[in-house]
């Protein structure tokens, strides 16, 4: 496999694209050694990133004068040893890592429809940092570590 | 698969079970299509379902959560939520979840049946 593969899309806040975003991340983490199976829960955790920032990252924030202030942009880093994602968008702050834990049970229980995506991210990726630029981009690293098969 | 092909079929079963087959990937931008034909069957007193999963590539949170809400409504109207035939990528989903352990997860449609 080449040593070092990067890829990067740019995308309208709008869920058509997240089948894209996914072909992407299988495109890079085909060329790992990463298990099918496993390379499709990274693919996931993406996915729930950034159809998070598509549903709510712009709520009420949609500027008609500069619709590309909407995009996400999609940075991919991938080596033998590790995958790395950083997804950037101009919407409202939100830092997934201040989200609590999902008692899954409760949940359940409540019938909740949603709430799960963060949960999920922290479950697959090894490395999950948020970054606010103040009046420019929020910024999400994600990283997974390609040892296990 | 495109995301436009995704598609959702019922279709009464024995027992007065509806049999929701579901083909595509199942996500944030396909769920509300999937909630919609449950919200349909429950407008009509059907709250027995068995949901054949097989055609599922792709699950994320958005298409689990239809799943949650849906199996709790249908206990509250005495019905239940039989999971058929996930693909090795919806079962990977439904264990991180710990989700297993709430639904009933079947390989075929006569164990399916007989959970009803």
């Amino acid at each position: 496999m080449p040593h070092r593969i990067r890829r990067e899309m740019t995308v309208p806040a709008d869920t058509t694209y997240l089948a894209k975003v996914r072909q992407m991340v299988l495109d890079v983490l085909k060329q790992t050694a990463l298990a099918p199976v496993k390379a499709n829960m990274v693919a996931l955790a993406v996915d729930e990133a950034v159809a998070n920032i598509m549903e709510h990252a712009y709520v009420g924030n949609r500027p008609a004068e500069a619709p590309h202030d909407t995009d996400i942009r999609i940075v991919l880093d991938s080596d033998t040893k590790r995958f790395e994602v950083l997804i950037r968008d101009r919407g409202a702050a939100f830092d997934p890592c201040l989200v609590p834990d999902v008692d899954m049970s409760e949940h359940v229980k409540a019938g909740k429809r949603g709430g799960l995506g963060i949960f999920l991210i922290r479950r697959i990726m090894d490395e999950v940092n948020y970054t606010y630029k103040q009046g420019h981009h929020n910024e999400l690293q994600m990283i997974k570590y390609l040892d296990e098969k | 698969m495109a995301a436009d092909d995704f598609k959702i079929d019922t279709q009464p079963a024995d027992k007065g079970v509806v049999l929701v087959t579901i083909d595509g990937y199942l996500d944030a931008h396909t769920f509300e299509r999937l909630e919609q034909t449950i919200a349909e069957l429950f407008n009509k007193n059907q709250y027995n379902l068995v949901v054949d999963l097989s055609g599922v590539e792709y699950i994320s949170s958005a298409g689990a959560g239809v799943f949650i809400h849906a199996l709790n409504e249908a206990h509250e109207h005495k019905g239940n939520i039989v999971l058929m035939k996930p693909t090795p990528n919806v079962r990977e989903v439904f264990d991180l979840l710990g989700l297993t352990l709430f639904f009933q997860i079947v390989e075929d449609r006569a164990t399916a049946l007989a959970n009803f």
